[in-house]
């Protein structure tokens, strides 16, 4: 081997003819593919013990009313409410009421701007918005880390962060959401953002923020009360009403033959027949049907102090126990094990990571996964999950796992597919305190 | 001067600074694809893939002056995938194998190179294809002149076993 050998190598590389017309289609070709790939949202979350439910809704069109979002857009600060708003009825009584509190406290760093606008804050989690602003493109700018501390520890719980899929944009709006493990105390109602960005210089900013509006409490009613559907039990635990969400704790019985994943259909109607749905965009619970804790969040009514609520439950995914998850290994890159259910199709992606192609019936958002259980027997969690732009009626979702550690083979199991009981069930819920 | 720039606005998210880049750099590019792959069906197949995973990794890259480096490596990794998928379909077609090896005898030295790994790889096409200085190399795939010529020795030596086993079959 000698330099003749590899002169020779150039005058070969450089004796091949460039298609220059057909490379031209191709990379548009894969500049088009990226291009609508992008067109997804992506959540990126961290799981704190609690397995978090997230759920990502392309929204098309804005269902309140051009006045009311006018309205909204103008308190200052709070534009990105009327997205929000435009998914969830809860907020717009927020709005009514109020019941927010505007900061405008501004940082410069690394000539990234960032204004934390105002926040809405509860027993059960704190929303916080914020604007970016910079002399370069932002819309790519990845937020690595969110931490919302208070007297310098980390609020326990489950955070979201990001804004949703912008085209190039030097100022950017977004939202933080933290919804806490527990209760969230506001006896000293000092707190501190903690932001990192993915930029070169992977700038962070700590801003410390002081609520001075009083907090509304939450009221708690147990019901404690078994319903029956397709031969399988869930009990109704209790429901906590608060500004911000109302949330469900329901239970599954042990003896259940099927294994209960998600809700999806549920809501609550008032004495006038009023209905509250589940929150349907970003954290929509909490827990499963598997673990310890189950919380379901419903848009808040709050601030309409009904006298009777009645919960009705339609749509009960279920999958029989057993046939309840698929197993990979991602060592050998292989899919041991997959359910036998129709158009469902996998792909490792690569050490830590599948892509999932089904076919659901109706609209179906919530993830598909969310704990895995390795050979040894300990628990892992997802932590990033995306959607992809639908086709044929084909979802394609991709979920990243943090499999630190992890012995392979390991079973992914499912959080949520759209396969359902069938009926319904309703049950009647008290609101004596 | 103006490469620099162009790598520097791809980065920051400029969608058609990247393009600009992988059309001036395409040439290149191809180049190394079709040594790797053979013909030109499966090299622009590679360019497609390339460009789209281009897009979607390029906020990863750190400093503007290793944009070229970190895109012949993503090349050669999508090469990679192109020839184990390849791998998999021609071991059902054997008669389309034989007629790929004849093709092959052509580029006997990038056969050789195609089967280092994509490290070596990237260094034997940096320092003989992109005519850079083992300096340079150095300081574009941070690490240290020694190391570069290390690792090209090691790159080199097995080249020339495979090359030398190629040659005498």
């Amino acid at each position: 081997m000698n330099d003749n050998n590899f002169d020779k190598l150039k005058e070969e590389l450089t004796n091949i003819t460039v298609p220059t017309e057909k490379l031209a289609t191709l990379r548009q070709n894969g500049y088009t593919k990226y291009k609508k790939r992008q067109k997804r949202t992506r959540l990126y979350f961290k799981q704190v013990a609690l397995i978090a439910v997230l759920a990502i809704v392309f929204v098309t069109s804005i269902r309140v009313s051009p006045a009311f979002a006018n309205a909204v857009a103008k308190i200052p600060g709070f534009a990105p409410l009327v997205e929000m708003i435009t998914k969830d009825k809860g907020l717009k009584d927020i709005v009514d009421n109020e019941y927010f509190e505007a900061l405008n406290i501004v940082q410069t760093k690394n000539n990234i701007t960032l204004t934390i606008l105002g926040t809405i804050a509860d027993e059960t989690g704190i929303v916080i918005f914020y604007e970016l602003e910079a002399p370069f493109n932002l819309s790519n700018l990845e937020t690595k880390e969110f931490q919302l501390r208070q007297n310098g520890e980390v609020i326990n719980g489950s955070s979201t962060s990001g804004w949703p899929y912008t085209e190039a944009s030097k100022t950017i709006q977004g939202k933080l959401e933290v919804i806490a493990t527990s209760k969230i105390d506001y006896s000293q109602p000092d707190f501190e953002i903690y932001l990192k960005f993915g930029d070169t210089k992977e700038t962070s900013f700590t801003i410390p923020f002081t609520l001075t509006k009083p907090i509304q409490p939450s009221k708690v009613y147990d019901v404690n009360k078994p319903l029956e559907i397709d031969g399988q039990t869930i009990y109704v635990q209790s429901l906590t009403i608060s500004p911000l969400r109302a949330e469900l704790k329901l239970k599954a019985d042990r003896q259940n033959t099927m294994q209960i994943l998600q809700i999806d259909q549920l809501k609550v109607l008032d004495e006038k027949g009023e209905e509250w749905g589940k929150i349907q965009d970003g954290l929509v619970g909490l827990g499963g049907f598997r673990e310890e804790t189950n919380s379901i969040f419903i848009q808040s009514n709050y601030f309409r102090k009904p006298e009777k609520l009645t919960l009705v439950l339609d749509q009960i995914e279920a999958l029989p126990k057993g046939e309840d998850y698929v197993e990979i290994d991602f060592l050998r890159q292989k899919v041991v094990k997959v359910p036998p259910i129709e158009d469902f199709d996998i792909k490792i992606l690569d050490s830590n990571s599948i892509e999932v192609t089904y076919k659901p019936k109706v609209d179906h958002h919530v993830q598909l996964f969310s704990d895995v259980i390795d050979a040894k027997g300990n628990k892992f969690y997802q932590n990033s999950f995306s959607v992809y732009e639908n086709h044929n009626g084909f979802t394609e979702n991709a979920y990243q796992f943090d499999l630190k550690g992890a012995v392979n083979p390991v079973q992914i199991y499912f959080f949520s597919y759209p396969h359902y009981l069938k009926g319904s069930t309703q049950i009647e819920i008290p609101l004596t305190e | 001067m103006e490469q620099i720039e162009l790598a520097k606005k791809a980065i920051a998210g400029d969608e058609t600074a990247l393009l600009q880049l992988l059309k001036q750099e395409e040439s290149t590019h191809y180049r190394i694809a079709f040594s790797y792959l053979k013909n030109e069906h499966d090299s622009l197949e590679a360019i497609q893939e390339f460009t789209f995973r281009c897009f979607r990794k390029i906020h990863t890259v750190k400093q503007a002056q290793f944009l070229n480096t970190w895109l012949i490596r993503v090349l050669l990794n999508v090469c990679n995938d192109i020839q184990k998928k390849k791998s998999r379909y021609e071991f059902r077609k054997d008669v389309e194998e034989l007629t790929f090896q004849v093709d092959s005898n052509k580029l006997e030295l990038s056969e050789a190179i195609s089967k280092l790994s994509p490290e070596q790889q990237q260094l034997i096409y940096l320092k003989y294809y992109c005519d850079l200085k083992n300096k340079e190399i150095a300081k574009e795939i941070h690490i240290s002149e020694g190391t570069v010529k290390s690792r090209l020795h090691t790159a080199l030596k097995k080249l020339r076993l495979l090359f030398n086993e190629g040659g005498q079959s």
